[in-house]
């Protein structure tokens, strides 16, 4: 499989903060990669340095092996972008909105629009300023989809849109997979990124710190577990505790809590024989995570080789680089 | 009218634009209409003109006030008609490339399939059309009503003095534009185009007064616009300073905008 976005060194300093430092990164054709890390971790600088919106202050980016600076009319041509700060012509309606960008792009599939229009229940009539965010959002992600790009790069795109509308997008993310689409979706939410994507990179304060596949990555996943019973939940808590995964456990009254690493299916199977009031399992925290696998410096400690910057100061721990 | 950059840009100005014509026309209108009480107590006019000193007579009447081109140099041209102009222009520059980037959309256009140098011409061409249709309208009002009111001016002239003030205009205009597209603010376009303006105004009014002065006022912009438009009329060398400090500042904002970054 040929690759399609490719980062080689690419670093980009905002006067002496690091937005980005010495990123390599390949995703291949028909991949949907996630970008995952904090607020201010370098997504969105690293996204723009691909629009040619920024220029590097060294390295370069290819996608579908155009370069991002002397290429990028034609790059851009290719490729669909939902940017994270959302600024739409707010005196337009929608529908201006998109036909301008069609009359700038062509190749726009009229039907196409409209049927996405319809899917994600949005009023291209109304004037964007009038629109929530989660509305606004939507006409973003029509203008990023409605010419079936051959790659689709993502700022945070589900923010501010509804649960229901979020698995509307994942499923519209899934159908541009089957259909080969290359999809860089950046987000700081692990579970949006595990629900949609095949790997990920992790990244913080400027640096990769790890390029995982989801499935290994749901394997080592903790996450905080409370089980209400009908019943008193002491006497219970030993056969939870001996399950694999399970750790920390602490009863009191009716409920048990516990930490749990790793697939559900032995405490649900457990779960299943006893009388369950509720069960809540909060979502991985995406800094817990950071912890536990790379360790409390994993920020200044960069597991990708040939990471190490090489001239510029390092970052200092404490600062948030990135401007956006 | 959302084909291209420039009809967009069109499509969203075209309700202040026409604003400003009517202000144009107006304020023309109104200045040829006094001309004619104005001519029949002329002789004591001209008798408090000539009592001024000479500096402030050359800034703020001009030389022959009784006469149709004194009285719309003195009224029209010394003061209102480029105040206007420039105000239109430098704010229309401004907006050019400053307007987008501050209301964030700028991304959303550059990461369509555009080059960059094809936006910021667009925009460019969004202030030199409407810098066009005023001037156009302060030549067709001047034109129509000039001899309604006892001016007998000639076509030529009353073009020559219109083409002057748009060009004062548009030099002005492309320095904000220049200033927007380098560094992505309208606020400090705005600041170093209409201070430019006012020290480049001063330059010229005061140049009578000392001969330092006097040897730097060409490279003031309002050297080349004078004090007399219309009775003055418009050399070679005036059309080339506004060309080229035009040209100049949209070859700079071109190579300024296209090796930096965007918003951040």
């Amino acid at each position: 499989m040929s690759v399609t976005i490719e980062t080689m060194g690419l670093t980009k300093y905002y006067g002496r903060q690091p937005g980005i430092l010495d990123l390599d990164l390949e995703v291949a054709e028909g991949e949907v990669f996630g970008f995952l890390g904090p607020n201010g971790a370098g997504k969105t600088t690293t996204i723009r340095l691909l629009l040619d919106l920024l220029r590097p202050t060294r390295g370069s980016a290819r996608v579908l092996g155009l370069d991002s600076r002397r290429d990028g009319v034609e790059l851009r041509r290719r490729l669909g972008y939902v940017p994270g700060e959302l600024a739409l012509y707010d005196k337009l309606t929608g529908d201006e909105n998109l036909r301008y960008f069609t009359a700038l792009r062509g190749g726009v599939d009229r039907d196409w629009v409209r049927k996405l229009a319809e899917r994600f229940d949005l009023d291209l009539t109304r004037h964007v300023g009038s629109l929530s965010t989660g509305n606004k959002r939507k006409v973003a992600l029509l203008q990023a989809f409605m010419h079936r790009p051959a790659v689709l790069i993502l700022d945070e795109p589900t923010s501010g849109l509804d649960p229901l509308m979020q698995h509307e997008f994942y499923a519209l993310l899934r159908e541009c997979r089957e259909a080969g689409q290359t999809i860089l979706l950046s987000s700081h939410l692990l579970p949006e990124v595990q629900e949609v994507c095949g790997r990920a990179a992790f990244v913080r304060e400027g640096r990769l710190v790890a390029v995982e596949s989801m499935g290994a990555l749901g394997e080592r996943t903790v996450r905080e577990v409370e089980v209400e019973f009908a019943a008193p939940a002491a006497e219970r808590a030993p056969e939870f505790a001996a399950l694999p995964g399970v750790s920390d456990l602490d009863a009191s009254g009716r409920r048990l809590r516990f930490k749990l690493s790793g697939r559900f299916d032995p405490v649900v199977k457990q779960l299943a024989r006893y009388d369950v009031v509720s069960l809540t399992s909060a979502e991985p925290d995406l800094d817990d995570l950071f912890m536990t696998y790379y360790g409390a410096d994993a920020a200044a400690e960069p597991a990708a080789p040939g990471a190490a910057p090489d001239g510029p100061p390092a970052p200092s721990s404490d600062g948030s680089p990135d401007a956006g | 009218m959302l084909g291209s950059v420039f009809a967009k840009g069109m499509r969203d100005q075209w309700r202040s634009l026409l604003v400003w014509a009517l202000a144009v026309a107006v304020i023309a209108l109104m200045i040829a209409a006094f001309y004619p009480s104005v001519k029949a107590s002329m002789a004591s006019y001209q008798q408090i003109a000539d009592q001024m000193p000479k500096v402030l007579r050359d800034a703020f009447i001009g030389s022959d006030i009784g006469s149709p081109a004194g009285w719309l140099d003195t009224k029209l041209f010394s003061m209102m008609a480029p105040i206007m102009f420039l105000v239109y222009a430098i704010a229309a520059g401004a907006r050019g490339i400053a307007g987008e980037e501050e209301d964030g959309t700028l991304d959303l256009l550059l990461a369509q399939p555009v080059s960059r140098g094809r936006v910021l011409l667009q925009k460019y061409a969004g202030l030199v059309a409407g810098v066009v249709l005023l001037t156009a309208v302060l030549f067709a009002t001047l034109a129509i009503t000039a001899p309604m009111f006892q001016m007998h001016l000639g076509t030529w002239q009353l073009l020559q003095a219109s083409l002057l003030v748009g060009l004062l205009g548009l030099a002005f205009g492309s320095i904000a534009f220049l200033v927007a597209a380098a560094w992505g603010r309208r606020g400090l376009a705005y600041g170093v185009a209409g201070g430019l303006a006012g020290i480049m105004y001063l330059m010229d009014i005061l140049a009578p007064l000392s001969s330092v002065l006097e040897r730097i006022q060409p490279a003031s912009l309002y050297y080349y616009y004078g004090i007399a438009p219309v009775s003055d009329g418009m050399r070679a060398v005036d059309v080339l300073a506004f060309g080229i400090t035009a040209l100049s500042a949209l070859v700079l904002a071109y190579a300024a905008f296209a090796r930096r970054d965007i918003g951040a």
